[in-house]
């Protein structure tokens, strides 16, 4: 794309808002790629090849996704006893994406309840079935399990609660810690005081996932800012900008914490990661963490992300989306450091050096 | 990993004593960064392994001439900060503090750091018994050689030395003190590392079975300027594509002479008389530098994957060399 742009010579972000699909919910490019270059100062960025004296170039590189997501088919329980206390059982995984922080918020938000009064339990092939975790389906299929049974639970409790109000169950909500007549709070009980009313009778609600509570089908755009030196090869990402959609955003730090993890992997990809075999045995010469390199934490720069929510669509996947740009958009900012296109990854430092004595030589391929 | 005898030595006389095990192996164990993956990675096996942290020195005193006396089971995370080895050797300290990771600093020694065997792809993984196992041939220039050597590649071994003290041990003039049940010697660094022969391929140094590092001598700097730089491609916790160690006597602003040491480069600290040459005499500016690391990788011979490291090794000289002047690089 960027050598297209050169050629004409126009912009690469305008090259590719002139180029990309139509606007559509899973398809926000043309809306993304302004508002992201603004953010990140696109504006400063030179043409390509960084002419400034010295072994650092510096440049700047985009690049534009889109990706699927999305699930179906969890089951879900919600339980809620006389103390008050409600447990949520699913039997889905928390692989470090925050599954159990999620499934927490969504259930204490449809009880009115703090964070803190639900129990998650999770991980258990005895629990309500749910599917793996991979290919961004778990928020999708998960929450709306779990929505659609903490709101029968509660219906089950109004239709307890009810009668000591002297009110019709259709009439009360739970919000703030409370059980009361819609707008009208003083009609109504703590929520500890609602649930001694199940007295020996504890409420139990099975549901499963329906449709109309998530969707499928994400888009996003990334800049990356590098420092090649060229006296060495040696390449390092400076910054990262991501905007990123994934339907309706349940909790933004786990989703942001979704794109960091998604970007540091295309990072990896882009400049770490190599499965190298001996040419002559097949053998994987570096089966270890000491030379199948990954990044470190110095190795990581800042990364900034911007959710663009989308709450009409419902609940979307983000775990894989993050990670498709990253690699493409550093290695344009490669190419706009030093003029020179490399059309493979890693980008080591044999790979860099080589580049640059082929476009000092009259151009790579 | 194979079974083995443990010793405990509580001094030098006794870690000698135990290091002599006729019939069987014997190796000495401090800080383990090394000895302990190798044995788990079925590299190197033992009969007996001999612990030495206690046993040995590990503190650095001040020798009559104005040099230092550094014993070898002294933590690399002391050596960085012990104040006279701060003063008087910084490129020591330099290096010291490009070892692995803290965590790695923190147990390991500079005796095990100088006597740590190579990284080389092939020589630890058990599935190639390479000339350094004992095996009849090296993998390296028929296969993945981008990290292997682009100095001294007659053969029949193209490993690089993989200590990143050896440097500036060898550029600053130092000397091993070594010992062994009928006595001690000492070995100047220029001496201690080997090249590769069909005789003596499967070490790396002249250190005996049973003989041990007891210390590592420095003598009085002088007044140098030194300079260090490591090009490594990972910000941490990978080894460097190559490094230099320069320290330059000087005389004004002119050098008088100089010596220059590479690492990651041959399977030797690499001592450079090109490049020192071409600083003997010159003023220490950019233009020096740059000539100098020219003539630093002249004559290398690199292998057919590994020629991408001949620029690396000219910038990491160049860049010691700027460093010495006072630059930051």
């Amino acid at each position: 794309m960027d050598e297209l742009a050169d050629r004409i010579r126009m912009d690469p972000v305008e090259f590719r808002i002139k180029n990309v699909p139509a606007d559509a919910p899973n398809a926000k490019w043309k809306a993304y790629l302004p508002e992201a270059a603004q953010l990140f100062g696109w504006g400063k960025r030179h043409p390509t090849g960084d002419v400034v004296r010295g072994p650092i170039k510096t440049g700047f590189g985009c690049s534009v996704h889109q990706w699927g997501g999305g699930g179906r088919g969890s089951q879900a329980r919600c339980e809620i006893m006389a103390d008050g206390s409600v447990v949520v059982k699913c039997g889905t995984q928390d692989i470090g994406t925050g599954t159990r922080t999620i499934v927490a918020m969504v259930a204490a938000e449809t009880l009115g309840l703090p964070l803190t009064a639900v129990k998650i339990e999770i991980g258990d092939t005895l629990y309500p079935f749910s599917g793996g975790s991979g290919g961004s389906t778990t928020a999708a299929s998960v929450t709306p399990a779990i929505r659609l049974a903490a709101a029968q639970a509660l219906e089950m409790l109004f239709g307890r609660v009810a009668p000591s109000l002297g009110v019709d169950p259709s009439t009360l909500v739970a919000i703030n810690g409370r059980i009361q007549v819609t707008n009208n709070p003083s009609k109504g009980l703590a929520w500890r005081d609602g649930c001694k009313l199940l007295s020996t009778e504890p409420i139990a609600a099975d549901a499963q996932w329906q449709p109309g509570l998530s969707g499928s089908g994400t888009s996003g755009v990334q800049f990356t800012e590098v420092k090649v030196d060229v006296e060495t090869g040696i390449v390092k990402v400076a910054r990262i900008l991501a905007m990123q959609d994934c339907g309706l955003v349940v909790d933004k730090l786990t989703a942001e914490s979704q794109v960091h993890g998604g970007i540091i992997g295309s990072l990896n990809f882009a400049l770490f990661e190599d499965r190298i075999l001996d040419r002559v045995t097949g053998q994987m010469v570096n089966p270890n963490m000491e030379w199948y390199l990954l990044a470190g934490m110095s190795d990581v720069p800042k990364i900034e992300v911007h959710l663009k929510n989308q709450p009409e669509r419902g609940v979307i996947g983000i775990g894989e989306p993050p990670t498709v740009s990253t690699a493409a958009a550093i290695a344009n900012a490669v190419r706009n450091a030093t003029g020179a296109t490399i059309r493979s990854l890693p980008l080591t430092p044999q790979k860099v050096l080589d580049a640059i004595e082929q476009q000092k030589a009259g151009g790579t391929l | 990993m194979k079974a083995f005898a443990y010793v405990d030595a509580r001094n030098e006389k006794e870690a000698v004593q135990a290091l002599r095990f006729v019939g069987g192996v014997a190796m000495p164990l401090a800080g383990g960064q090394d000895l302990l993956a190798r044995l788990k990675d079925y590299v190197t096996s033992a009969d007996r392994i001999v612990n030495v942290k206690g046993a040995l020195d590990s503190t650095v005193t001040s020798t009559p001439d104005g040099g230092l006396k550094i014993g070898a089971a002294i933590k690399i995370v002391d050596l960085m900060e012990n104040a006279q080895v701060q003063r008087l050797y910084p490129a020591v300290i330099a290096a010291a503090g490009e070892i692995g990771t803290p965590q790695i600093r923190n147990q390991g020694t500079v005796g095990g750091n100088i006597n740590q065997r190579p990284r080389c792809w092939y020589f630890r993984n058990e599935e190639f018994n390479c000339y350094k196992k004992g095996g009849n041939r090296c993998f390296s220039p028929a296969g993945e050689n981008q990290f292997h050597a682009i100095f001294g590649n007659n053969g029949p071994s193209h490993i690089v030395h993989p200590s990143s003290l050896a440097v500036p041990l060898v550029a600053y003039g130092a000397t091993f003190r070594l010992a062994k049940t009928t006595g001690d010697r000492e070995v100047p660094s220029s001496e201690y590392f080997t090249m590769p022969t069909l005789r003596n391929v499967q070490k790396e140094n002249v250190l005996g079975d049973d003989e041990l590092m007891t210390h590592v001598i420095l003598p009085p700097p002088g007044n140098v300027k030194s300079g260090h730089y490591e090009v490594r491609y990972k910000a941490s916790h990978d080894w460097p594509l190559a490094f230099t160690t320069v320290v330059l006597a000087m005389n004004g602003d002119t050098i008088q002479s100089a010596r220059v040491v590479l690492g990651a480069v041959a399977p030797v600290p690499w001592r450079s008389e090109d490049a020192e040459r071409a600083l003997a005499g010159k003023p220490l500016n950019e233009q020096t530098a740059a000539e100098a690391a020219d003539a630093a990788v002249r004559a290398a011979q690199p292998l057919n994957r590994n020629g991408y490291k001949v620029q690396i090794a000219r910038t990491a000289v160049k860049r010691a060399i700027l460093k010495a002047a006072g630059q930051t690089v």
